[in-house]
């Protein structure tokens, strides 16, 4: 009998001695699925595409992950291949398991900015629009940045320090700070050291004149770089998805998603709206331009409007819509019109509610 | 070899040990049990302090003081309130024991816990205060026994089984939100516990010294992870290695990993305490408890639609409780009440250590001076009875 109790723990222990070769303790690691494949047939052709807008010369960028994974990947769509077919971008070494977020287009389309995020880290980068591409650091912290080219021609990218801000209101001079940074217009490299643009985070990007910033989430404000000031617009109630305006003429405008409730904008009824049912066009001076309620544009089963992004071309802006807040199209919506048209096939290619899709246009406006 | 037979083998070893280390003292027991003479009959110690690794549940204090007798079933009552800066715990243990033996004990203890605490996911966000949690938290089984010529040694085994509720979420239906374990009810994880004790009986006081050792482990008697159903995204689940796939399909796990990716290291604790009842009626104790984690916790993602566990920030490397107790030593209705302060290892959250990544547990696992800016801010207070039924 006890040469029995002896004998288990002496076999137990040299089973241990021998599995020693890598700690002899569970240790946990970070757990991460892996880069789904992009689908085969997930988008509808650019023939169609030009139906509807008058070009298949169209390029959608968008991040993505498996259902319930928070570490999306970048991926984009060029609508002028016989077939469209989304091609997966590559991820800052290091930070596969970080979430890729916001791909936003440089003025020629050759190259991206985006960031990366997790917890409260953020880092920005530039990519050329190339599946090889190396992911170059911008800044780190870095979060939401913007190309902006200057009446030089010079290539800038903005960005904020801190992502995610949620203080229900910006004072005038806070810790956290919006910058410009030069980059290399062919290869994205970082040229010199960035400037400050105004110590107050904008999420939104910079107009083409160079005049103002927007940002959203807490509050929304416009900033004007012309007399420094702040523009409230719809005060004391939350916004997503900040974007400014991509027209060259018609800069001091911004667009963005709803939060439920009644809204605080002129010439808006103050009637309840439900969440994210609208995306908004306000101005400076916090004046309704134009509102897109998801199921006028749409039809009454979609439940709500997601990550709306003003397009290069100022006439379109990209969002996605959902009737089960679990699956999400990609709708391309024509703001004179106010009619969409999906981009992905729903049976075979659904993204999340948070893919920030961007739609460029290769010739900017039609 | 894999990892996981790695930790069949390490379980295989402990248990092994432990039915040895049972059976043969039974046995010895049982042939001693006629001439055996309980050297401290005033001392009880085990199981009033075992159980666990800590995790959700409050602190839990050593009686140390007269035992009471002549009945089948003995009751105790452990009331402590537990504070850090960021939670207050309120705990009443009730245990309940017997003696299948001359010399052992059998206890069953069921603590249910009040915590109102405060959560906050990421600095740039508000943070959430008020935050209260009540109900009950794990059970736990243990049996020791006595054993030496006077019955100077003794042994503990203490299973805490996962009753407590772990998965308590704050949050919209959207975007739901974990607690934070140390506001949870529960670490959703069994653990067993071996107490090896020694005790030096002096003329009116009592010096006790124990070590331990503590092994969670998991059960999943469904076979399959409830909270994280990633087994029905066959997209996904082609995609996970074998060893991911074991975090959502298992029906045994030999590590204290929960349903939530949320990770109890296994840990020793060594602690010597001395007694006195110089003081007619009173017995004063006084203590010193160390105890270490052999690894880094990992808690869950604050996003309940997520299963993304990272090492935890306020991982203590190591812990040294300064330990004050007073029984008031009345025969049948003996009250005891107590002070614990424990002073600890600088985490890597106050250092900010974890912020460049923070899925590297090796900040954590640092061991550093004692974080004196904590010191005070944590300390635990109990008053408990015990009396004797039937």
């Amino acid at each position: 009998m006890k040469k029995l109790l002896l004998f288990i723990p002496a076999v137990a222990l040299c089973q241990l001695l021998v599995s020693c070769d890598n700690g002899w303790l569970y240790k946990p690691t970070q757990f991460i699925v892996p880069a789904p494949p992009p689908p085969k047939r997930g988008f509808i052709s650019g023939d169609s595409l030009a139906k509807f807008c008058g070009l298949k010369d169209v390029i959608l960028l968008y991040n993505w992950s498996i259902q319930g994974e928070m570490t999306p990947t970048l991926y984009y769509v060029n609508f002028s291949d016989s077939n469209p077919t989304p091609i997966q971008m590559k991820k800052p070494v290091g930070r596969e398991d970080w979430y890729a977020n916001s791909p936003m287009p440089s003025p020629d389309g050759k190259l991206v900015a985006y960031y990366v995020f997790q917890g409260a880290q953020c880092e920005a980068y530039v990519q050329q629009l190339d599946p090889a591409a190396v992911p170059i650091l911008v800044a780190s912290p870095g979060s939401d940045p913007h190309f902006y080219k200057d009446p030089q021609g010079n290539l800038w990218v903005t960005y904020a320090n801190i992502t995610g801000i949620l203080t229900g209101s910006l004072t005038s001079d806070s810790s956290y700070v919006t910058y410009k940074q030069q980059v290399n217009a062919i290869n994205g490299q970082k040229i010199g050291l960035p400037d400050t643009l105004v110590h107050l985070p904008f999420y939104g990007g910079i107009s083409k004149d160079g005049r103002y910033l927007c940002t959203g989430y807490a509050g929304a404000y416009i900033y004007d770089f012309s007399d420094s000031s702040l523009h409230a617009i719809n005060s004391g109630v939350q916004t997503c998805n900040p974007s400014i305006s991509t027209d060259s003429i018609l800069t001091d405008r911004m667009m963005f998603l709803n939060f439920p409730g009644p809204q605080n904008i002129n010439n808006f009824p103050t009637t309840s709206v439900g969440e994210h049912k609208m995306v908004f066009i306000v101005d400076k001076s916090n004046s309704l331009v134009n509102a897109f309620n998801v199921n006028t544009v749409l039809d009454a089963s979609v439940v709500e409007w997601q990550c709306p992004e003003w397009s290069n071309n100022p006439d379109y802006f990209a969002a996605l819509a959902s009737q089960d807040q679990v699956n999400y199209d990609i709708y391309l919506v024509q703001i004179s019109t106010g009619k969409a048209f999906r981009l992905n096939i729903p049976k075979e290619f659904q993204v999340n509610w948070s893919s920030t899709p961007y739609v460029f246009f290769a010739g900017g406006a039609s | 070899m894999r990892q996981q037979n790695r930790h069949i083998a390490i379980f295989a070893l402990v248990g092994g040990l432990a039915a040895a280390v049972i059976i043969s003292l039974t046995i010895r027991s049982r042939q001693q049990a006629p001439s055996f003479v309980m050297a401290t009959p005033w001392a009880c110690v085990g199981g009033c302090g075992a159980g666990g690794s800590g995790g959700a549940g409050g602190a839990t204090a050593k009686w140390i003081g007269t035992n009471v007798t002549g009945g089948l079933l003995d009751v105790q009552e452990m009331y402590s309130s537990t504070a850090t800066k960021k939670s207050m715990t309120n705990s009443l243990e009730t245990r309940l024991s017997f003696h299948p033996t001359y010399t052992s004990i059998l206890a069953l203890t069921v603590p249910v816990l009040a915590k109102d605490g405060s959560m906050q996911p990421t600095t740039a966000a508000d943070e959430r205060t008020g935050v209260i949690n009540n109900g009950m938290g794990d059970i736990r089984i243990d049996f020791q026994n006595a054993f030496g010529v006077s019955g100077e040694f003794s042994y503990d085994f203490t299973l805490s089984i996962p009753t407590g509720d772990y998965a308590m979420t704050v949050g919209t239906d959207k975007s739901p939100q974990y607690l934070p374990t140390n506001l949870q009810l529960g670490m959703g994880v069994y653990s067993l516990t071996l107490d090896l004790g020694y005790t030096v009986d002096i003329d009116k006081a009592l010096l006790l010294v124990d070590a331990m050792y503590s092994h969670p482990f998991a059960v999943n008697f469904s076979g399959k992870n409830s909270y994280f159903p990633l087994y029905n995204n066959a997209e996904a689940w082609n995609l996970l290695s074998a060893d991911q796939k074991n975090r959502f399909k298992y029906y045994f796990k030999p590590f204290g990993e929960n349903d939530l990716g949320a990770y109890f290291p296994p840990s020793i604790t060594l602690s010597g305490f001395y007694g006195t009842k110089e003081l007619a009626g009173f017995v004063h104790s006084f203590g010193l408890m160390f105890s270490a984690p052999l690894g880094v916790s990992w808690i869950p993602g604050f996003d309940a639609t997520t299963y993304n566990p990272t090492p935890d920030p306020d991982n203590q490397a190591w812990t040294a409780t300064l330990c004050y107790g007073l029984e008031f030593s009345r025969p049948n209705f003996p009250v005891f009440v107590a002070a614990y302060v424990p002073i600890h290892s600088k985490t890597a959250s106050a250092t900010n250590a974890q912020a460049a990544n923070p899925f590297d547990s090796k900040p954590m696992a640092q061991w550093n001076a004692p974080d004196f800016h904590d010191i005070l801010h944590r300390w635990s207070v109990f008053i408990g009875t015990k009396t004797t039924l039937f």
